[in-house]
């Protein structure tokens, strides 16, 4: 037994360490709960972050994710510290749990120092909760899975690669008025495509987009086409301007030294005249670079720094329709001319891949999927289903290779409204009439030949079913 | 009001004097401490107490043996269907006085007394038992407009028969709200009725060697009213007899199923008063949560008014009851989910 006071001091530290246990638990709790919903909404965000694509980097998610769920947790927890219970309820618990009669609860009132009740441990607080428990742990591995999976797979989930046929139509259409607007191709070759694309636009069929996405693929193949010759053209033009310029140069730094002789002048002017018809320079430039050069005078320096000049702009603009036409992505790989490392069509040009692999930074990992997709044979395009399925030419079959082969019916079969019942019969039908019909029928015998679509014997278990059709 | 607790000599004549008397009891009726201990809590709360239990269990025995003990005038009435208001109140009659003059004088019924045993009080009428609404609730006995005091002490101490329903009127829920505890007489155990049957011819109760004076029992009254209830044991109360209605916030699941009508108000003011009288029984000068636990089914088990889907599920009042004390926090600490306090 103990004094009045030290009995009162004892009664006030052991509440004092009940509401500590308490506030511990409350801390502990909302803590869970907090990293619970931090990690949760953490988790959600990350993963929208890599459907979206936004860069970054796997130690970056990670350091998103813990300082997320980190001070979530903190928060939460300051927070649930507000419920921590007053003083007088923990005496009253500490009097419960003692079963001390209220003594303990009325260790302040006068005259309690005479009763001095045996101090009662404080009882234990226990915080059990199975279902935060479970989210936490859902929560942790859904965090680990957004955090490290490749960022590959949320592309391939997000479907963003797989436009609809309308969408690659309006796309493709944008790029040929664009191509038309600045006259990057020969007209009647542009109207021809546009027309193209506006006949597909109209019969566009959504039950078998296969065949307009087919169609598609032609018009962007032509256009590829179009473009690669009028790069082609474009650039032996360039390589004639740039002969051209260096021919002026010349000319004009001899002409400084000193007037030539007639024959001579004569004889430049002719080479230069011929020299210039004979180039891919559109025949109204060649006359009047001639022109220029020549001029009333006959050849002279003023006129070849004229030509020279009036070269140098051609030069510019052949330059700049190049460009465009690397910047619509229309340049295939071999007609690049762009060696200056200027290029950015990564999807044509090996130099631009293998740059935007060195210099993308985050999204090399996207790109080198991109380039591996590519690369696969068989590859149709990153809409088109996956890059490693073999190319196959026939009639799609099963996995069994079980395949009605189509048959043209000759056009002596009897319609099916005047046809009638001659039997029945378990063996091959017998149509004397019809012998295409037969010999590659669905009901032949004949085993397929090498590499052709294998043909399927009617088995003896449909022939009831194919008896059945043919009952009146 | 600054409270104070009483010191243990304030507290020590009181409570062994009511040591003694329980001793007394238990000396008497054998087998049967908790209810002798529950009837003793009642009489020193001043309450009055319903007994139910089938015939031959002790009830009365109970009962007379309590008003030997405590020397307290004892009255039985037995309850019948054509017992009238007066039969028990008292009556004005004519007589002659002296003079030749004829007044109306009255007789007092059986009610005037300390101890009033109500044997079978449900085969009595709707009329006769409301007759003993005022008496338990005011103790006072108002006729032609005239109120008369009952004397105190004044309990009482009815009994009902749990089976035998057929001519019987269900005691109204005011008048069940009157009786501070309904207590179960239940069986006795064979090794009991061994004892009784060697040791008693006939049954027949021994006379008690100590009696408790009436100016003690006076004391422990007035000690009684001092025991201090505090704050958070009447909290818990308030909460326990709020959470008895299905409406409340902190009503368990059964209780919302299963109660029409929780407590009254009177049930709270019962259970402290009961509490305070357990405190001292014990010789405690404070209630605790645990004398309050004790009481709550005595207390509550004819309070709450329970739906036919109760009667159906066989679920009981005195469960509820139980079962609610159990379920609500004595600390009023709102425990969040999953959180538990472990003794």
């Amino acid at each position: 037994m103990v004094g009045g006071n030290d009995n009162r001091k004892s009664v006030l530290n052991e509440a004092g360490r009940f509401r500590s246990r308490f506030r511990r638990a409350l801390v502990f709790r909302g803590a869970a709960l907090g990293a619970l919903a931090g990690s949760s909404a953490a988790g959600l965000l990350t993963l929208a972050g890599r459907f979206l694509g936004l860069p970054q980097a796997a130690a970056d998610r990670g350091l998103l994710l813990a300082a997320v769920t980190g001070g979530s947790a903190v928060i939460a927890g300051l927070a649930a510290m507000r419920r921590t219970p007053p003083l007088p309820a923990c005496l009253a618990a500490l009097d419960a749990a003692g079963r001390a009669g209220g003594l303990v609860m009325s260790v302040g009132l006068a005259g309690a120092d005479a009763w001095n009740p045996a101090v009662p441990q404080p009882p234990r607080v226990v915080w059990r909760s199975p279902r935060v428990t479970g989210g936490l742990a859902l929560s942790s591995v859904f965090c680990l899975l957004v955090a490290l999976l490749p960022q590959r797979l949320f592309i391939g989930l997000a479907g963003g690669g797989r436009p609809t046929v309308a969408a690659v139509i309006e796309q493709t259409a944008a790029r040929v008025a664009r191509i038309e607007a600045e006259c990057l191709l020969p007209e009647q070759t542009a109207a021809a495509i546009s027309n193209q694309l506006a006949e597909i636009s109209q019969t566009g069929d959504a039950a078998d987009p296969a065949r307009t996405l087919d169609a598609l693929d032609h018009i962007a193949e032509e256009l590829t086409r179009a473009a690669d010759a009028q790069a082609d053209a474009l650039a032996e033009e360039r390589n004639a301007l740039q002969a051209a310029t260096a021919l002026a140069a010349e000319l004009a730094a001899h002409l400084d030294s000193g007037p030539l002789a007639d024959t001579l002048a004569t004889t430049a002017a002719d080479a230069l005249a011929q020299m210039l018809s004979q180039s891919p320079i559109p025949a109204s430039l060649a006359s009047n670079l001639l022109a220029a050069a020549l001029g009333p005078d006959g050849l002279s320096a003023a006129g070849l720094q004229d030509m020279a000049t009036l070269l140098r702009e051609a030069g510019a603009m052949n330059e700049a329709r190049l460009a465009r036409l690397g910047e619509l992505q229309r340049v295939e790989a071999s007609a690049c001319r762009r060696s200056d490392g200027s290029c950015t069509n990564a999807v044509a040009c090996s130099g631009a891949l293998a740059r935007l692999l060195d210099e993308e930074g985050p999204a090399a990992e996207a790109a080198a999927c991109l380039a591996a997709i590519c690369a696969a044979p068989g590859s149709g395009g990153i809409s088109r289903g996956r890059g490693d399925a073999p190319l196959t030419w026939t009639d799609p079959s099963t996995r069994e290779h079980a395949a009605f082969k189509e048959t043209v019916l000759s056009g002596r079969m009897p319609r099916a409204d005047e046809a009638r019942l001659e039997g029945l019969s378990a063996a091959v039908p017998d149509v004397p009439d019809a012998p295409a019909a037969t010999a590659a029928g669905a009901l032949s015998t004949h085993a397929a030949a090498q590499g052709t679509t294998p043909q399927v014997i009617v088995l003896p278990r449909h022939r009831e079913t194919v008896a059945r059709f043919f009952e009146p | 009001m600054q409270m104070h607790l009483l010191t243990p000599q304030e507290i020590a004549p009181a409570s062994e004097a009511l040591q003694q008397t329980l001793a007394q009891m238990n000396r008497m009726l054998l087998g049967r401490e908790a209810l002798h201990r529950l009837v003793l809590t009642g009489i020193l709360a001043r309450g009055h107490i319903l007994l139910e239990g089938l015939p031959g269990l002790g009830k009365t025995a109970l009962v007379k043996a309590l008003s030997d003990i405590l020397r307290l005038r004892f009255k039985r009435v037995q309850f019948t269907p054509d017992l009238m208001p007066g039969d028990i109140l008292g009556a004005h009659i004519l007589q002659q006085a002296a003079s030749g003059a004829r007044e109306l004088v009255f007789q007092p019924g059986p009610v005037f007394c300390n101890i009033l045993l109500a044997d079978e009080i449900n085969r009595a009428s709707p009329k006769t038992q409301s007759a003993m609404l005022e008496t338990m609730q005011e103790r006072s006995v108002t006729l032609l407009g005239t109120t008369r005091q009952l004397p105190l002490p004044f309990f009482v101490l009815a009994s009902q028969n749990p089976i035998e329903l057929e001519g019987t009127y269900p005691l109204p829920e005011a008048q069940l709200d009157r009786f501070l505890f309904r207590l179960n007489v239940g069986d006795l155990p064979t090794e009991t009725l061994v004892d009784i049957l060697t040791g008693r011819r006939h049954g027949t109760v021994p006379e008690p060697s100590w009696t408790l004076p009436k100016e003690t029992l006076e004391s422990c009254f007035a000690i009684v009213d001092q025991v201090v209830l505090p704050d958070a044991v009447a909290r818990w109360i308030a909460r326990l007899v709020t959470a008895t209605h299905p409406g409340a916030a902190e009503a368990t699941p059964r209780v919302r199923t299963y109660v029409r009508y929780g407590a009254s108000p009177r049930a709270a003011i019962a259970l402290a008063e009961a509490a305070r009288a357990a405190a001292l029984l014990d010789g405690r000068p404070s209630v605790g949560f645990e004398d309050v636990r004790m009481l709550v089914e005595p207390v509550l088990n004819h309070r709450l008014i329970l739906n036919y889907q109760a009667r159906l599920d066989h679920v009981t009042a005195s469960a509820l009851s139980e079962e609610l004390a159990s379920a609500l926090d004595v600390a009023g600490m709102r425990l969040p989910e999953g959180v538990e306090v472990k003794a």
